[in-house]
């Protein structure tokens, strides 16, 4: 068994996924995966959630225009600034 | 487009000029241009049109009181951005929501002995699951659901695509702060989903 405990693995899953962490915690966290499958299970879903978040939500392909009542509703907003 | 695609200017600083000058046409250009990724933007923070609409026009209008304070160091659509983000954050904290579910109820469960209870269902994924409308829908509106405080950072971070140093100056706490909030966000929306998606 791994000493790494999944609640470890859990906490610092964002540095792992990130690549920011040392390399000798890194190593004790693959150590960790390839002894538990339902921390592994766990990494690959929190990927896919990541992914999901930026494929379903991805900001480059928004709607191009407003409504034409928004934009009206701004443009008369402005005539009235002082 | 009538009108003002008849006078587009032929660059921003040109466009900036004929704002600043009171010119109605470069206004309506701007807006017109601007508004929908304006609209996604707040609609992400806020999370419903209404709020997204009034947040929109108090950023156009706030734009266009500050014109004189453009400097032209960035483009228009990022001076743009940002003054929608912080109108939209501006709206947010007025009209706090209370969340449908603690962020607590939705992070992983551990023994005593710190090793993991039973997960949720897994995430499903695919091309197929992803290509899908309602898929994308689903994750829009699980993100929606999650308390403000964790959804603003998962918008900022994972979608608008801030680092996390200008997470934090946004939303004026500190970068372990935003990668907490982040990392629970995560797996809050990881929760939410198994539990929606499996089913």
């Amino acid at each position: 068994m791994s000493c790494l405990r999944c609640k470890e693995f859990i906490e610092f899953l964002d540095d792992y996924t990130a690549g920011t962490q040392d390399p000798a915690v890194r190593a004790e966290f693959e150590r960790h995966i390839a002894d538990c499958p339902p921390c592994a299970d766990y990494l690959r879903e929190y990927r896919q959630t990541i992914g999901l978040v930026k494929s379903c939500c991805d900001a480059k392909n928004a709607k191009a225009m407003a409504p034409e009542g928004l934009i009206r509703a701004i443009l008369a907003a402005r005539r009235k600034q002082p | 487009m009538d009108g003002p695609a008849a006078i587009e200017p032929t660059s921003e600083k040109e466009l900036v000029e004929r704002l600043r000058a009171g010119d109605e046409g470069a206004y309506e250009m701007l807006v017109r241009e601007h508004s929908g990724r304006m609209l996604a933007v707040a609609r992400r923070i806020l999370g419903n049109d209404d709020d997204a609409g009034d947040a929109v026009q108090e950023a156009f209008l706030s734009a266009f009181k500050s014109l004189d304070r453009f400097e032209g160091g960035s483009k228009l659509s990022t001076w743009l951005h940002r003054i929608t983000v912080n109108s939209s954050l501006m709206k947010l904290r007025r009209d706090r929501r209370k969340p449908l579910r603690s962020i607590d109820d939705l992070l992983p469960q551990f023994s005593d002995a710190g090793r993991v209870a039973l997960w949720n269902p897994g995430v499903p994924t695919g091309d197929e699951v992803l290509r899908s409308e309602e898929t994308r829908a689903t994750v829009r509106r699980k993100i929606d659901e999650l308390p403000d405080d964790y959804r603003i950072v998962l918008v900022l971070r994972d979608i608008e695509g801030l680092d996390t140093q200008q997470t934090a100056t946004y939303l004026d706490i500190t970068p372990a702060a935003v990668k907490t909030r982040l990392h629970r966000a995560r797996q809050a929306l990881r929760t939410l989903l198994a539990e929606e998606l499996a089913s």
